[in-house]
């Protein structure tokens, strides 16, 4: 998954400040919410963790990171159902797939 | 839209500024709150021309929120943003009371529109509103901002209490019906209304006890009738 702002461009009017400023919440504020998410698994937090997950969910959608607003949604619907046997192992897929996104696109200096 | 005020109530903190500023930049005042229960106490200290809430909040959800802002002032417009997009979510949401509903991602552009095509609505709506004011005994009734007052003493009522007042002074002299206060004031005559019918209407006999002039009768299987007496 590459990263393209078209969408978001589109959502915040062609403002190039408020969409600078919605990529630069999302780079800032993106890690915070991984690793809350990590201790709020660790704690089983449900509900908190669902909150996260749906916030998440927003954000990749304005992003235009269909895929991963998709997996979030899955998993935040299955929490609120109370389906939580595969919960671990899909969050751990996704930190792996969103590891290797973000390290190609906003690791690298080059790259934003 | 000069001059016209919004309430932002977004859980999303950081991201929410920017819906804010937004709408700052198309000339709205915007007041933004980051929790329902802080929402809350914000409208009950401002007028507001109209609400934007975010569904999904902790603390307090934009549908119960929706709820009690409606018990304040069931005349104020209000906008859902949520992240959901199912049908059931913005049924409830409608029914509510809601006046339009946008999934997230939404157009910030959109979002204005709305809003401006809402506030327009209103407007219109305003300028034919006949406004309800009832004088009758000595006491006198503005549904409008559900305030009763009898003998210079001014009592606030609630939604309900207002709606209920509302037809009794419209049937005044004449019966209202059970069922046309039920179907009136809920929407549906279900059997288990009945009671809270009857607390209803105890409480309006309480607040129109002071005023010598005013009783309402109870008239057995059929329903309640005001009376103005000489």
């Amino acid at each position: 998954m590459t990263l393209d702002l078209s969408f978001l461009k589109k959502l915040m009017g062609g403002d190039e400040k408020l969409v600078n400023s919605f990529v630069t919440i999302f780079r800032n504020q993106t890690p915070k919410q991984l690793a809350e998410i990590k201790t709020l698994l660790a704690n089983e937090a449900w509900e908190d963790l669902s909150n996260t997950v749906h916030s998440l969910k927003t954000q990749f959608g304005y992003m235009g990171l269909d895929d991963f607003s998709d997996q979030m949604k899955h998993i935040e619907t299955l929490i609120d159902n109370g389906e939580l046997t595969d919960i671990h192992r899909l969050l751990a897929d996704f930190e792996t797939r969103f590891t290797a996104f973000w390290s190609k696109e906003f690791s690298d200096p080059k790259a934003s | 839209m000069d001059n016209i005020h919004l309430l932002l109530i977004d859980d999303e903190v950081q991201y929410s500024e920017l819906t804010k500023e937004y709408l700052e930049m198309r000339g709205c005042k915007v007041t933004l709150k980051h929790d329902g229960v802080a929402g809350l106490e914000t409208f009950k200290l401002k007028p507001f021309d109209l609400c934007v809430l975010d569904v999904k909040m902790p603390k307090k959800d934009g549908f119960t929120l929706a709820g009690e802002i409606k018990e304040i002032n069931d005349a104020i417009p209000i906008i859902f943003l949520t992240g959901q997009s199912l049908k059931e979510d913005k049924i409830k949401g409608l029914t509510i009371g809601a006046d339009d509903y946008l999934t997230k991602p939404f157009s910030m552009e959109e979002l204005y529109l709305r809003i401006r095509a809402i506030l327009k609505r209103v407007k219109v709506q305003e300028k034919t509103k006949v406004i309800d004011r009832f004088n009758m005994g000595q006491s006198s009734f503005n549904a409008e901002l559900r305030e009763l007052t009898v003998l210079d003493k001014v009592i606030k009522l609630t939604s309900i209490e207002s709606k209920l007042l509302k037809m009794l002074c419209e049937h005044e002299n004449t019966v209202l019906t059970r069922e046309t206060a039920m179907v009136g004031i809920w929407g549906d005559e279900e059997h288990y209304r009945g009671y809270s019918l009857n607390v209803y209407v105890s409480k309006i006999r309480k607040f129109l006890k002071e005023d010598p002039q005013l009783e309402i009768l109870n008239l057995h299987g059929e329903g309640y009738k005001l009376i103005t007496k000489a």
